[in-house]
């Protein structure tokens, strides 16, 4: 999800017809520079080496989106398929959320994410904390940091996890403290970019995996 | 990380049509396989949340959800497969976003 604002001018985005490393290649129509759809980077022509600006987006249930969001407004089109169910609930070990902080990238897959529930973490210098929606198969990335330091998390089941300061219990789907001395603060969301573990692997080969072992993360092969 | 609709494609998988420009990233070399640009896609109806069927979407379907300037939208990946379909350009709480996954 980006913001599509460059130098003042809205850009409109197509699909190039293009690849590169597995991944979408974009053009917009204002001036035709290529953009690297994963890395939201401009490629080649006028924008070449402009980064979009990300928006932080969540890949989750209609169920869950509307119930954190009553007011939302949808995306009414024809269907292009028939049913898109969660792929990431029915084999988590093949996305990864990517993390991009401080020059440094980091993925969490979400088998890891899916059996820990809560992971607090330093990426770039810093604090984040990853949380995973068993129910809607949705990983999100918050900020550790508040105006007082730094909070670690773990979780305290029910969809809230607990941090380990002050005991207070937060919404791991919203970031919001529910009860304790902290009820009613709320920690920013940052972004995280849900992705096949393979392709994120291609464009990140040196990226650092949470919970991997030395040895290369291995995806199945079967996502072709 | 959309990469499925290209291997139907592999039969007309070669690279040209490309003009070369100085000073690009060496690393950049795309591949060219469909060789027209899908038009961008600018128009489109949209519903409230409150009324939307299941026509549309259904609550176990996976959605990509957006907050900006304090308003929210969905799009339901049922309605993004398909290269014609990749990206939306819309535009939400006063800022000009392109809706991809």
């Amino acid at each position: 999800m980006y913001a599509a604002e460059v130098e003042g001018e809205r850009l409109n985005f197509v699909v190039s017809g293009m690849l590169w490393r597995r991944s979408l290649v974009m053009k917009d129509e204002e001036t035709g520079t290529l953009w690297s759809h994963l890395l939201g980077k401009g490629m080649r022509g006028e924008h070449e080496g402009v980064l979009l600006e990300v928006l932080p987006s969540s890949l989750t249930d209609w169920k869950t989106w509307k119930a954190q969001h009553p007011e939302t407004t949808v995306l009414a089109m024809s269907r292009t398929a028939r049913e898109f169910v969660t792929e990431m609930q029915k084999a988590p070990g093949r996305f990864v959320l990517g993390v991009r902080e401080g020059g440094v990238v980091k993925a969490y897959p979400y088998d890891v994410l899916k059996e820990k529930v809560v992971v607090s973490d330093w990426v770039g210098g810093k604090a984040i904390v990853v949380t995973y929606e068993a129910a809607a198969a949705t990983a999100r990335v918050f900020s550790a940091e508040v105006a007082w330091g730094v909070l670690t998390f773990e979780d305290a089941g029910g969809g809230l996890i607990k941090d380990t300061g002050t005991g207070s219990l937060w919404d791991l789907a919203t970031g919001e403290c529910r009860s304790g001395e902290l009820k009613g603060k709320r920690l920013k969301e940052s972004v995280g970019i849900p992705s096949f573990g393979k392709a994120w692997e291609v464009f990140y080969p040196e990226g650092e995996e949470y919970g991997g072992d030395d040895k290369k993360p291995k995806y199945p092969k079967n996502d072709e | 990380m959309r990469t499925n609709w290209i291997f139907a494609a592999v039969g007309v998988v070669f690279c040209s049509g490309v003009s070369d420009v100085v000073a690009e990233d060496p690393n950049f070399k795309p591949r060219v396989v469909i060789k027209k640009a899908f038009p961008a896609i600018k128009e489109f109806d949209l519903q409230a949340g409150a009324k939307v069927g299941e026509k549309v979407v259904r609550d176990q379907e996976l959605v990509l959800g957006v907050v900006v300037g304090g308003e929210a939208r969905a799009y339901p990946i049922n309605q993004l497969t398909g290269p014609r379909r990749e990206i939306i350009n819309d535009r939400l709480g006063g800022v000009a976003i392109a809706a991809t996954w």
